[in-house]
């Protein structure tokens, strides 16, 4: 039986702001309409950018490292970790990664030439790892997990397996994404960019929202410190139907979920509150909604929502950010609602929070992530100490 | 001690086919295709019958894969003189996973699968972390390993340009299992059940390192028959050492291979295992990087084999 681990540290940034007050006070408030704070080719794509000023610590561009040392200054603050616990060698690194700490996208900047040498170092994803290793003199074991947009849900439940089998004593596991060159017009030339704002569920929904944040968790084994929320479960698996688009049906995504609940001992209807991916392209929510409805139908009393109204869709960092949202969730005992959505797809039927978020007791709770590669992640959380919510919510 | 039964494995190190990789196509890298096929041959090693793949899982070191890709878009943009225009269908399959969900398809694998990239480390790391998710129950059955493929001159050039050598295709991947799984065979290759320590440190400390994964697996060092490195400054370390068990290098012979270096290593050890001489002892891979990290990997005699004689 796998053992519990406890997030006892955690540091965010995303459109709403820097740190855990910015965020819940954004899942608190029920405007329905997407942040959409920047836009992308002569205001034809919106994203949800940092929120600016944002500098290098360097003061030159701002790369992902500049975003992971924020959310490490924030987790130092939240758990109370000393630079002798974090330079520790039995204190492992799990980041996730899509690429590498290349400059931060402008208008007005080239493709960066990959016969650069320097810009050719910097698209190998272990770079960020080991840039934020050397800056924090982290002496512990690093690894760069890659699974798309699913990289840190998979480094969140790689980094449970190191302290379950005794591998270290504490892990810090996280990613931060930026805008690139690669992203906005890959994605874009894609035709997976939305051209109004993210609706995940929305009957009119056309296509996703990219976003620039980051998050970071600090794992431990239960007892260390007061825990901000539970880590008691994950699933992962890959649907091969095809690199990009997702499995019409669900099922793939369905026996993940089932793993994950199946690895934290709980039952579907446990799950109180469900962060589902929602990134609000056709394809993707049509297929995740097959599979939600089949655990959590309409009128069920588990909540489910997407917050990539209100984060845009960050990649690697999807799923750090999105754990952090379902710890808020269970711990300040709020549902956050589907930022976007202003008519629900009448083809799907299950529980989504709609309007305006749910404020109710939760004890248990899911994050789904997916990503290119067919790679599924469901990471299952329990509620913490309500102590670690007090100042929080007065933050907030 | 972590335990996981090597069951079957496929390696390739086209040391002579250097700088002559597979040409890879928009859809799909030519990393990707060599990790399909050796995922493939692994499985057929390890007689895994196709209707027992479902829940099988693939971690694949790999640090180089999307270069191709991304150079070969980037490219294109520049000769069409549009800023603004990223070749789709090579944006989509550049995505490091698009390695391993290339593969996963080949091979008809649908548990978890990830990529991890530590460098030089990567290859070791990818059999690590999977042992530890057999040793925790998460998997009945894994792949691992690591695969690079040699890139064109194009993108090859900043490699050039900053004097690191150059990267060479291979590949290796090994098929796992936790002890005695149901309908699972020992493999063609004999290579012996491994016990497995992934243990990390700083690269001053890269000799405590194995002395910490040999503890872990309670061996020592008189009973290695094998040592297998990787990475720039494995060497140094084994001459630190000074045991009189077998070597090998993989960069000294095979040249730069990235990622896979380690898994080549791994399947370099596992083999040296199932020779005559070298029953029931163990073997060591370990790789040193130049950032700084050390990792290392005991790999321990098969107990069902010295049982039965």
């Amino acid at each position: 039986m796998r053992r519990e681990a406890e997030i006892t540290g955690l540091g965010v940034v995303t459109t709403a702001g820097v740190g855990l007050g910015s965020l819940l006070r954004a899942l608190r408030s029920s405007g329905a309409e997407p942040i959409t704070s920047e836009y992308l080719s002569g205001r034809q794509f919106p994203y949800a950018a940092l929120p600016s000023p944002w500098r290098s610590e360097s003061g030159g561009d701002v790369t992902c490292v500049d975003v992971l040392d924020v959310c490490m200054c924030e987790l130092v603050r939240s758990s109370g970790l000393s630079p002798a616990e974090y330079r520790d060698r039995r204190t492992a690194i799990v980041l996730g990664a899509t690429a590498g700490r290349y400059p931060r996208w402008r208008p007005e900047l080239p493709p960066m030439q990959v016969a650069d040498a320097v810009a050719h170092r910097d698209f190998d994803e272990h770079s960020t790892t080991l840039e934020f290793a050397r800056r924090w003199q982290l002496a512990g074991p690093t690894y760069t997990v890659c699974a798309a947009c699913s990289s840190s849900a998979s480094a969140l439940a790689i980094g449970h397996r190191l302290l379950d089998t005794d591998q270290c004593d504490r892990v810090i596991v996280g990613a931060a994404e930026l805008l690139s060159w690669f992203d906005v017009h890959g994605f874009r030339t894609a035709q997976l960019l939305s051209r109004t704002a993210a609706r995940p569920y929305d009957a009119e929904r056309d296509g996703l929202m990219l976003g620039e944040g980051g998050g970071l968790v600090l794992l431990e084994r239960p007892g260390a410190r007061l825990a901000f929320a539970r880590l008691l479960g994950a699933g992962l698996n890959t649907e091969t139907h095809d690199i990009a688009q997702p499995e019409p049906s669900g099922a793939a995504l369905t026996r993940c979920i089932a793993r994950a609940l199946t690895d934290a001992g709980l039952r579907a209807r446990d799950i109180g509150y469900v962060n589902a991916h929602g990134t609000a392209t056709v394809a993707n929510d049509a297929s995740e909604a097959a599979s939600l409805a089949q655990y959590w139908p309409s009128g069920c009393d588990t909540w489910i929502s997407s917050t990539k109204g209100l984060t845009g869709h960050l990649r690697a960092a999807g799923g750090v950010v999105e754990t952090i949202v379902v710890a808020a969730a269970l711990g300040s005992g709020i549902a956050p609602h589907t930022r976007g959505c202003r008519r629900f797809d009448p083809k799907f039927s299950f529980n989504c929070v709609l309007d305006a978020p749910v404020f109710e007791s939760l004890q248990h709770g899911l994050s789904i992530t997916r990503g290119f590669g067919g790679a599924n992640v469901a990471i299952v959380l329990g509620r913490g100490d309500p102590r670690r919510w007090l100042g929080a919510r007065v933050l907030s | 001690v972590n335990v996981a039964r090597v069951i079957g494995q496929a390696a390739t190190y086209p040391a002579i086919g250097m700088g002559k990789g597979a040409q890879p196509s928009r859809k799909c890298s030519a990393a990707a295709a060599l990790a399909g096929a050796l995922c493939r041959a692994a499985l057929e090693d390890a007689r895994v019958p196709s209707r027992a793949r479902d829940d099988i899982g693939l971690y694949l070191g790999v640090c180089h894969a999307r270069t191709e890709l991304v150079e070969r878009a980037i490219r294109i943009s520049g000769e069409l003189g549009l800023m603004d225009f990223c070749d789709p269908v090579a944006f989509v399959n550049s995505v490091a996973s698009a390695v391993t969900g290339h593969s996963a398809r080949a091979a008809e694998l649908n548990g978890c699968s990830l990529v991890v990239n530590t460098g030089v480390l990567s290859g070791i790391d990818a059999v690590g972390l999977a042992s530890l998710g057999i040793a925790g129950g998460s998997s009945g059955i894994v792949l691992a390993g690591g695969v690079e493929s040699a890139p064109s001159p194009a993108a090859s050039t900043p490699r050039q340009l900053r004097g690191t050598p150059a990267l060479g295709t291979g590949g290796a991947i090994l098929a796992l299992a936790v002890g005695g799984a149901g309908g699972v065979h020992a493999g063609g290759v004999p290579a012996g059940d491994v016990c497995v320590r992934a243990y990390r440190t700083a690269r001053e400390d890269a000799a405590d390192c194995l002395a910490a994964a040999l503890h872990a697996a309670r061996a020592r060092v008189e009973d290695l028959a094998c040592i297998a490195g990787c990475g720039s400054l494995a060497r140094e370390v084994m001459e630190l050492l000074a045991c009189r068990a077998a070597w090998f290098h993989t960069r000294e012979t095979l040249g730069y291979l990235g990622g896979a270096e380690g898994a080549i290593a791994c399947s370099v050890a596992a083999r040296s295992l199932s020779q005559r001489q070298s029953q029931g002892r163990f073997a060591a891979v370990i790789g040193v990087s130049l950032s700084g990290a050390t990792s290392c990997i005991i790999l321990g005699p098969d107990p069902e084999a010295a049982s039965h004689g």
